[in-house]
């Protein structure tokens, strides 16, 4: 602070006050965009853009490690100054770029001009500002595999490519009954799951010297009230469901989004951890950030709801028991295998302690079919192949 | 509690809604709707309109007491706005916002952008129209434009509609009489002085004539109001736009500068002539209509020479060609908006 600052501050705080507050509004209406990051003189080819504010880092985690692998010359773009610095902080050898609006994209990016491709994780309002450059490729990635309406509709057609899995995902466009003929579908497994593939070949009941290691991952409450199918409300019931049992250990995350629409779920959290403490069940409720990858690896038994988590978990290649909620009917964009073909449903605490004991007792009578889905939902030879790395670097050497 | 974020207390329930009209451009909304809405009610289909933005909302309320107009700020209320009007067929989209996306997602809807008065201008045509089900177009020049500018339109539907708003001054012009009118537009732009100079003169040959002089720049308003005294002219001056289309009808042709080249010119099926200042490159301009349907002139005996043999008309079939391309002037008369 300047001496006349000081002055100003010991003589007259209110003017002083009243400044400050000033310079900072002039200062935040002016941040626009950051392209400290942006080495004019790299020859950038690829775009991994982020149109999210809180959410962009989960969905920039699923990808990023492989755009770094694949040694493509990558810059990660930003549209929210939160996302930016998260990204920026987490990433510190990537380049990282904040452009608020259209203006700004179309002046820093027309500086790029060995760019080839653009990857959008999720479907944001904002992407229509990098969907006007015709000359490059969009690629849709998302950012998981889910049943959900919202995996499967007519917006996806604004992209020239988009990167899935592996066969459900294409079915389920097919299965919604509209045309998507001029959508590429390129399957390129799930990259971030090789790591869970590749650990869990061993049968299920006799990982971690036989213990049972429960994994809850709760879904929100959804954008909309259509794909509300959150179990959170009955996450009570499943502790006490465990609480006689023995040689077992629960972990929950819930997704980072309850309580969103539902503001009475907000401390749900501290909620499940007391009242496991009360009915001593060794559980552990976890951050909400916690990548689930890193807790897949660690369980033997899952119980979720519909969201992509389920083909997640199918990584992990152990019984899965997926939630249906009865009160609502469920809109899926339905693949050609239906949960029921490879997860135990159920839609009431008890239904779900009657299938559990069943498979407890060593009737996984769906163990055939979860083998099937791991090809068909997920793509597991591609991904043991790595393929979306392939098909980056093919970009790369793409004349476009 | 009722949300500010919303307003379905006009949706018909007697007459429930089939297809809605959809503008998300907070400063265009009013004048979107107003362009488009005299279309949807000859339809005599049941519809809806559904804006974002409040104010556009409560303009077009007033303006349109009678009809079922929404609004819906967030996506949770678009999903309301939906989940209200159970016979919704088909979404019209007369902007292509990001916005638009929170309707997008509905697939058992239709969903067809249909643009505004100048969308058949429009530059910047990208991969994001893809998102529609069909792009209802006014000609065939339109297709071209979207085919040359995203290469793979893939599913992408273009039926040619014409253009509906033109529909009356195509029929009131099919068969044109002589009527010793003609119509002079003349912007603001330093092009004017030289402009009217040289019409100075031709106006002094149209003695027999009316002219209607649609004029920008209200300095040279004076001096022509006393060149047409003092040479005994019939020359109406009009500033207000709308009565341009009025004019144009019952005129014999139409006289322009540069910068009055609009493709809607081309509706009144008449001689279009356009003053080229000499020592503008005339290959240079990028003129909305092709040079080969107009007629063009730099001084006073050039537009004598063409005046002489007006009757004739020479370039009519290629301008009726250039109609077509760009109007979809036989749609716009054959064609129904809607397909019931």
């Amino acid at each position: 602070m300047t001496f006349m600052g000081l002055k100003k501050m010991l003589l007259h705080p209110k003017i002083f006050l009243r400044d400050y507050r000033n310079k900072n509004k002039s200062k935040k209406k002016t941040q626009s965009s950051n392209i400290s990051q942006i080495n004019f003189l790299t020859p950038f080819t690829h775009i991994l853009h982020t149109g999210e504010g809180q959410h962009a880092i989960s969905h920039i985690d699923l990808w990023i490690p492989y755009f770094i692998e694949s040694k493509v010359d990558f810059l990660v773009l930003t549209r929210n100054m939160m996302a930016f610095n998260t990204i920026s902080k987490k990433y510190p050898l990537v380049s990282v770029a904040f452009l608020k609006g259209e203006k700004e994209i179309e002046s820093t990016l027309s500086k790029l001009i060995f760019l080839k491709a653009c990857f959008y994780p999720s479907n944001t309002g904002n992407n229509l500002h990098l969907l006007k450059l015709n000359d490059l490729k969009h690629v849709f990635l998302g950012h998981g595999d889910s049943d959900k309406t919202a995996s499967a509709h007519k917006y996806f057609r604004v992209y020239d490519e988009n990167w899935v899995a592996s066969d459900a995902h294409i079915d389920r466009f097919r299965n919604e009954g509209f045309d998507f003929s001029g959508l590429k579908s390129v399957k390129v497994g799930r990259p971030n799951l090789l790591q869970i593939l590749e650990n869990s070949t061993d049968k299920w009941r006799e990982r971690f010297d036989a213990q049972i290691n429960f994994l809850y991952l709760s879904t929100w409450e959804g954008v909309y009230s259509e794909q509300n199918y959150t179990s959170v409300y009955m996450a009570t019931d499943f502790i006490k469901l465990l609480k006689d049992m023995e040689n077992i250990k629960l972990r929950i995350k819930l997704h980072p989004r309850v309580g969103s629409r539902d503001l009475s779920l907000l401390n749900t959290s501290s909620r499940l951890k007391s009242f496991s403490e009360e009915n001593s069940v060794d559980c552990t409720v976890y951050e909400r950030d916690k990548p689930v990858d890193e807790l897949i690896i660690k369980s033997n038994i899952f119980i979720c709801d519909i969201s992509a988590v389920v083909s997640e978990c199918l990584a992990g290649n152990a019984p899965i028991f997926v939630y249906i909620p009865k009160d609502k009917e469920i809109k899926l964009s339905q693949s050609n295998m239906k949960f029921e073909e490879y997860t135990y449903t159920f839609s009431s605490i008890d239904e779900l302690s009657e299938k559990l004991t069943v498979v407890l007792d060593g009737n996984d009578y769906l163990q055939g079919n979860r083998e099937k889905a791991m090809e068909y939902i997920l793509g597991k030879d591609a991904t043991l192949n790595q393929k979306f790395i392939d098909e980056l670097i093919a970009i790369e050497k793409e004349e476009i | 509690m009722i949300s500010k974020n919303i307003n379905i207390s006009r949706i018909d329930k007697s007459n429930p809604a089939k297809i809605m009209l959809h503008s998300a451009d907070e400063k265009l909304t009013v004048g979107h709707i107003s362009y488009w809405i005299e279309v949807f009610i000859e339809s005599n289909i049941h519809f809806s309109i559904l804006t974002r933005d409040i104010r556009s909302y409560q303009k077009l309320v007033e303006l349109f007491p009678k009809y079922s107009i929404l609004y819906a700020k967030m996506p949770i209320d678009v999903e309301s706005v939906i989940t209200a009007q159970e016979s919704l067929e088909s979404i019209f989209y007369t902007s292509n916002m990001a916005k638009n996306i929170h309707l997008l997602r509905f697939n058992h809807l239709t969903h067809i952008f249909i643009g505004s008065e100048n969308s058949d201008q429009l530059s910047k045509i990208n991969k994001s129209y893809r998102a529609y089900d069909e792009i209802y177009v006014s000609s065939q020049s339109q297709i071209e434009k979207f085919k040359t500018s995203i290469g793979n339109t893939g599913h992408l539907k273009f039926p040619i509609k014409g253009k509906s708003q033109l529909k009356s001054i195509f029929s009131k012009t099919l068969n044109k009489e002589i009527s010793t009118r003609a119509l002079f537009l003349a912007n603001k732009t330093n092009v004017s002085s030289s402009f009217l100079l040289v019409i100075g003169k031709v106006l002094l040959e149209l003695k027999e004539y009316a002219l209607y002089l649609y004029l920008e720049n209200t300095l040279y308003t004076k001096n022509i109001t006393q060149f047409s005294i003092d040479n005994l002219l019939d020359i109406n001056i009009f500033k207000d736009k709308e009565l341009l289309s009025h004019f144009a009808i019952d005129s014999d042709f139409i006289v322009v500068d540069t910068d009055h080249v609009k493709v809607s010119l081309l509706s009144y099926n008449i001689p279009i002539l356009l003053y080229v200042p000499k020592e503008k490159d005339i290959e240079d301009m990028e003129l909305d209509i092709p040079l080969t349907a107009l007629y063009t002139f730099s001084n006073h005996q050039e537009f004598l020479t063409i005046f002489k043999t007006l009757k004739e008309d020479r370039l009519k079939e290629e301008r009726d060609k250039v109609t077509e391309y760009l109007l979809g002037k036989r749609e716009t008369l054959e064609t129904a908006f809607f397909e019931v």
